[in-house]
């Protein structure tokens, strides 16, 4: 899980609920619940490494979470967890766990994408917000569970991207063509029908234009124009 | 025996094989004009045939008949007014279900069409065996076989062309299907339209309204029910995009390629055969990450060797060859104005602009060859990105890379551009580049006035050249030329060898069109300018001055003849300060003779706007003759000098630097900026002129004086603060 540092700890954030923890602190708590599952003891070195960040930070910040009753923490000892503490990295951690769902399996993005993308959000969602988004996760896997057809539909369509993002040597079908104007009068005439296959040849030296070829011809275009093009990858 | 004529429209996609199926049906009988009121070409040529007389008309490129591009209205226009008796559409055999689509709107147009199945043996490599007599019968036309560059089927497309003329109006038509919901829709707009008797066929009209065609809504205006007509095709689009949940184009298109599909199925087999395909593995070499940019500077560099280096041998033939007639005539006519006339004005013009054609030539074969061969578009695909980014395009970087070579022929190379504006920019911005032609000035000032810098100044030049293209390219590109731009999607075709006869007839083509519409212009103009450099003759300033100089060489002589005997040592100064008399005598007497012509007015007169940028009048005058050539304004220099003619100049370099004319390095500086920047020559404006229209080479010429000057101003005025 890649954490990042913020620019300034003390500047907490007014729109979460638990507001009196800042995104930084918040990530703080978060790693030392992750670690505590994984290791016996925690020491100020583990958290370092595993923020990648200094250890006199690391000190000054759990001095801070000290002072609002979330650690258990001395000089030199090992780092523990009040039951309070315990409590608000639980409902972060939970956050974070169904974000990353969220991303992952209804949206259909990458692991690593999915957990970035979590690691942002989960500071910044009211309770109402993620509670509301829980249940929709929730009932999304029960709906799955069924077997329901809008399911495998919300799949194709998130399957969807823009022909510029097919990378060098893939196959994608032409979904439909997006705008109006001179660009998809030109693509239409040129047979860019739904349903036909483009094979993206290769990027140019300097990443743009694109190289493709479709219906037996061979065709450049640009990145930009490219985007109007979405297609679903083979 | 009168013989009959016939006119057919060719008409095809891009890299359909147009040009080489044009050539061979036509030969080298050719012309080429423009299409009225537009800058895009007309070629015609000529076919006799079993007594008839075929005239081909070739018409632009089109991936369609929509009214989006001007090369797209153009072939439309010609269909609906000029009322061809045939539209020849060639197809690529190879390619057949997209360049059918161009068939249907043919089809829908209701023009009378005869399809040349043209490359059919690149069609058979790819597996494809087409049944001709089924396509014809499902397309409702006449479907021949051809390949253009093994001439063959050229007969047969020439025999159709006559049957069919024989039988009119024996063609069936056929209506493009679809389906019952477009077909009420379109019913009901013929209807309205049926009523008022149009000039053109309704159903066409009806479903390009459907589709929002501007043109043809322009089209329906003078029909007296106008309004209605327009606003039922609104609530028909919107109505038809809400049943089929998609816009209206869209789906008119997608039932056009289903009709070809189908056609397809029933006419085409293809059987998988192992295919080698070249194009793919030389693409892979051309447009690799790590050579394809070296390999297209070596290219680039050979074509440019090639133009201005190898085509020097030539221009040196033609120059002497130019001075042998000169002399010839001087030597038959005798001595006096008329003289003057034929071996200057006229036999140094027809020079001037025959100078141009070997660059011309060489530069033609090249491009075409680059072009034929698939090459330019894979060029265009590489440099797209850089050229897009200051609003170009991929193909904008050939033409200007010539530049440098001469702006002439560059300026014309433009034409591989499709889109109008992307060609006017262009050519706009080519005078920037530092032509050959300006590069003895830089030799001259810079080895004058900073002889240790010299090189370092002559690439700060060039490079200057540079960065005001590019400023200028945005800076049109967000005023004057501002617009939708035009989509880049460009097919790159697969490698061909062409034919040697494509090649040169291209070639012809571009040096035969540059002798007829250039080369009256710059011939009627350059005489015009030698009559304002020679007129009015100042014979009374050379008497006067003559008569100086003889009286001073007299009084020399007496002093010399004196102090000779007693002082050999005096004499000798008395000498050399009788050559600097002499030399202070020539040169007032030109400056004052060239003072009196036209263009010495001219040039006296503009003066007074050059003076703040530090340029001396000798100067000033040198760049008003200098709009003639820039070769013109060292050899202006020369003779306003009384420099004697020797090959590096030096006497004239002597001259310049003497502090008493006045020249600074910043004025020098000043000045090489203003003759890289000012109006490149009269060839050039010309060329302007006639490839993008007279109106642009207008404002070309404003627009480089005054860059010139500001930049030159500014460049003058912080050089005399560092220097």
């Amino acid at each position: 899980m890649r954490m990042r540092r913020r620019g300034n700890p003390f500047n907490f954030n007014q729109t979460n609920d638990n507001s009196f923890l800042s995104p930084n602190m918040e990530d703080y708590m978060e790693n030392i619940a992750l670690l505590l599952k994984e290791n016996d003891v925690v020491r100020v070195k583990d958290i370092a490494k595993k923020l990648n960040i200094k250890m006199p930070s690391v000190t000054a910040a759990l001095q801070k979470l000290k002072e609002k009753g979330l650690v258990d923490y001395e000089k030199y000892g090992h780092v523990q967890l009040t039951s309070k503490g315990k409590e608000i990295a639980d409902t972060i951690y939970e956050k974070h766990s169904f974000l990353t769902e969220f991303f992952k399996n209804i949206l259909s993005m990458d692991q690593k994408s999915a957990e970035d993308q979590a690691c942002k959000l989960e500071h910044h969602l009211s309770n109402d917000a993620s509670i509301r988004m829980q249940r929709f996760v929730e009932f999304y896997k029960q709906e799955q569970h069924d077997g329901q057809t809008w399911i495998n539909r919300l799949d194709s369509a998130m399957e969807e991207m823009p022909l510029s993002l097919i990378k060098e040597g893939q196959q994608a079908e032409i979904v439909r063509i997006l705008g109006s104007g001179p660009l998809k009068k030109r693509l239409l005439e040129m047979g860019f029908r739904k349903g036909e296959t483009i094979h993206v040849i290769k990027y140019a030296p300097l990443k743009d234009p694109i190289e493709i070829s479709i219906k037996d011809f061979l065709l450049s275009i640009r990145v930009e124009e490219a985007n109007y093009i979405i297609v679903k990858p083979l | 025996m009168t013989k009959k004529s016939i006119t057919v429209g060719l008409i095809g996609n891009p890299n359909c094989g147009k040009t080489t199926l044009f050539n061979a049906l036509t030969g080298a009988r050719q012309k080429v004009a423009n299409w009225a009121g537009v800058t895009v070409e007309r070629r015609e040529g000529f076919s006799h045939h079993k007594g008839y007389t075929i005239k081909v008309v070739d018409l632009p490129g089109a991936y369609s008949l929509t009214s989006f591009s001007m090369e797209e209205l153009i072939t439309r226009q010609f269909i609906l007014n000029d009322k061809p008796d045939f539209i020849i559409n060639v197809v690529d055999a190879g390619n057949l279900e997209r360049n059918l689509y161009l068939t249907t709107q043919l089809i829908e147009i209701e023009a009378p069409v005869i399809i040349a199945l043209n490359m059919i043996d690149e069609a058979y490599d790819k597996g494809l065996t087409i049944n001709t007599e089924k396509l014809s019968e499902l397309f409702s036309m006449p479907v021949v076989p051809t390949v253009g560059t093994k001439n063959i089927g050229i007969q047969q497309l020439k025999d159709s062309i006559v049957d069919s003329y024989e039988k009119h109006p024996l063609q069936r038509k056929i209506v493009i299907p679809y389906g019952n919901d477009i077909e009420q829709a379109i019913q009901t707009l013929q209807n309205l339209i049926e009523n008022h008797k149009p000039e053109y066929p309704s159903r066409w009209l009806a479903i390009n309204l459907i589709e929002g065609d501007s043109d043809a809504e322009k089209k329906i205006q003078s029909l007296p029910n106008a309004d209605a007509i327009v606003k039922t095709s609104y609530s028909i689009r919107n109505k038809l995009s809400q049943t089929f949940n998609d816009d209206i184009e869209t789906v008119l298109s997608d039932m056009r390629y289903g009709f070809i599909s189908g056609a397809l199925k029933e006419a085409v087999r293809k059987k998988p055969v192992k295919r080698h395909d070249i194009t793919q593995k030389i693409d892979s070499i051309v447009l690799n990450r790590y050579i394809g940019f070296p390999l297209l500077f070596i290219m680039l560099f050979i074509l440019f060797h090639l133009t201005f280096i190898l085509g020097q041998y030539p221009q040196q033939l033609i120059e002497s060859g130019v001075q042998w007639i000169s002399n010839l005539f001087a030597n038959i006519i005798p001595g006096g104005q008329l003289q003057n006339l034929i071996v200057q004005g006229i036999i140094g013009g027809v020079g001037s602009v025959i100078v141009f054609l070997p660059n011309i030539l060489i530069l033609f074969l090249g491009i075409s060859f680059m072009e034929d061969t698939g090459y330019m578009a894979r060029s265009a695909f590489l440099m797209d990105k850089i050229m897009h980014g200051l609003g170009l395009h991929g193909k904008s970087f050939i033409p200007l890379v010539m530049g440098f070579g001469c702006n002439v022929p560059a300026i014309m190379a433009t034409r591989s551009l499709e889109n109008k504006r992307d060609r006017i920019l262009t050519v706009l911005i080519n005078p920037f580049m530092s032509c050959s032609a300006r590069l003895p000035v830089y030799i001259l000032f810079a080895g004058t006035f900073f002889p240790n810098h010299a090189g370092l100044i002559i690439l700060f030049i060039y490079a200057l050249g540079i960065f005001l293209a590019f400023i200028s390219a945005k800076l049109f590109n967000n005023t004057i030329l501002k617009g939708e731009s035009m989509p880049f999607v460009m097919e790159l075709p697969p490698y061909r060898m062409p034919t040697v006869k494509t090649i040169l007839i291209h070639m012809w083509d571009r040096a035969s069109s540059y002798l007829r519409k250039m080369g009256g212009i710059i011939l009627a103009f350059s005489i015009v300018i030698w009559v304002l450099s020679e007129y009015p003759k100042p014979q009374h300033i050379e008497q006067k001055y003559d008569a100086l100089i003889e009286q001073t060489r007299l009084e020399f002589n007496r002093a010399i003849v004196t102090v000779q005997k007693e002082n050999p040592e005096k004499a000798k100064i008395l000498h050399d300060k009788y050559n600097l008399a002499l030399d202070d005598l020539e040169i007032q007497k030109r400056q004052e003779m060239i003072k009196y012509t036209f263009i010495g007015k001219i040039g006296t007169f503009i003066y007074p706007v050059l003076q703040p940028l530090g340029f001396n009048w000798q100067m000033g005058v040198s760049l008003t003759t200098g709009f003639v050539a820039k070769e013109v304004v060292v050899s202006t220099m020369g003779v306003l000098y009384h420099a004697s003619d020797d090959e590096s100049n030096q006497n004239l370099s002597k001259k310049l630097i003497n502090p008493r004319y006045g020249i600074t390095p910043a004025s020098a500086l000043a000045f090489m900026i203003f003759v890289m920047i000012y109006i490149p020559c009269l060839a050039t404006v010309t060329a302007i002129a006639r490839e993008i229209g007279t109106r642009w080479a207008l404002f070309s010429i404003v627009y480089q004086i005054f860059v010139a000057w500001i930049v030159s101003f500014g460049f003058y005025h912080v050089a005399r603060l560092i220097l």
